[in-house]
């Protein structure tokens, strides 16, 4: 087993089961925090708590206003390479930056569109799992 | 509702399996933010509720409505 299924299974053990409130309380932020701040960000809103009881492997997942991907990486991790994850936000410099990460990260399972949530064109019908649009309202 | 998150709305509703759920949250209240709770009502009322749904909590998670 290499690093990436090892990480696989431990993303699988990690979901809550049940019911849980998935908003994150505690945050200092009103809105989206900058990307620099992910770090303490994962210590108040991890992501798993949010996407845990929603998302499992193999799932088709669209991230609507993904930003540079705070949750996609995490959406990625827990639908698996059998699963796809389409990343969408209007800002191309968020894009690009996700793009890097995913690539860092070795995730194949990511679309990333420079694109607004009104036209997701390239998302057939009837396709998608769990939508995230985390802020975008 | 406006346009562009009218359309978006549209567009979760073309895009999501009829067993899809999808998490829906407001990144801030008017006057910073431009969804009000008519709005926010209103973009609810499109879908089936399945948890949260409080404008103050300004986070719910949503399915299809049936047929």
């Amino acid at each position: 087993m290499n690093g990436r299924e090892e990480k696989h299974k431990v993303g699988q053990e990690k979901q809550p089961k049940g019911q849980i409130k998935p908003r994150v309380s505690g945050w200092l932020f009103l809105g989206r925090p900058p990307a620099i701040l992910d770090p303490i960000r994962k210590r108040f809103e991890p992501p798993q708590r949010l996407i845990g009881p929603f998302v499992k492997n193999g799932q088709v997942v669209a991230d609507l206003g993904c930003g540079s991907g705070y949750y996609t990486l995490a959406l990625a991790e827990v639908v698996g390479p059998q699963g796809e994850v389409y990343a969408v936000d209007l800002d191309r410099k968020c894009i690009r930056a996700l793009q890097k990460k995913a690539d860092k990260a070795g995730y194949r399972n990511i679309e990333a569109h420079a694109s607004s949530a009104a036209d997701v064109s390239f998302i057939k019908d009837r396709s998608v799992d769990f939508v995230l649009a985390n802020g975008l309202l | 509702m406006a346009d562009n998150r009218q359309l978006s709305v549209n567009e979760m509703k073309r895009i999501l399996k009829a067993g899809g759920k999808a998490y829906l949250s407001l990144g801030f209240h008017p006057p910073l933010g431009f969804v009000d709770k008519a709005e926010w009502e209103k973009i609810l009322a499109e879908f089936r509720v399945e948890q949260g749904g409080s404008f103050q909590e300004k986070w719910v998670v949503v399915s299809l409505k049936q047929g």
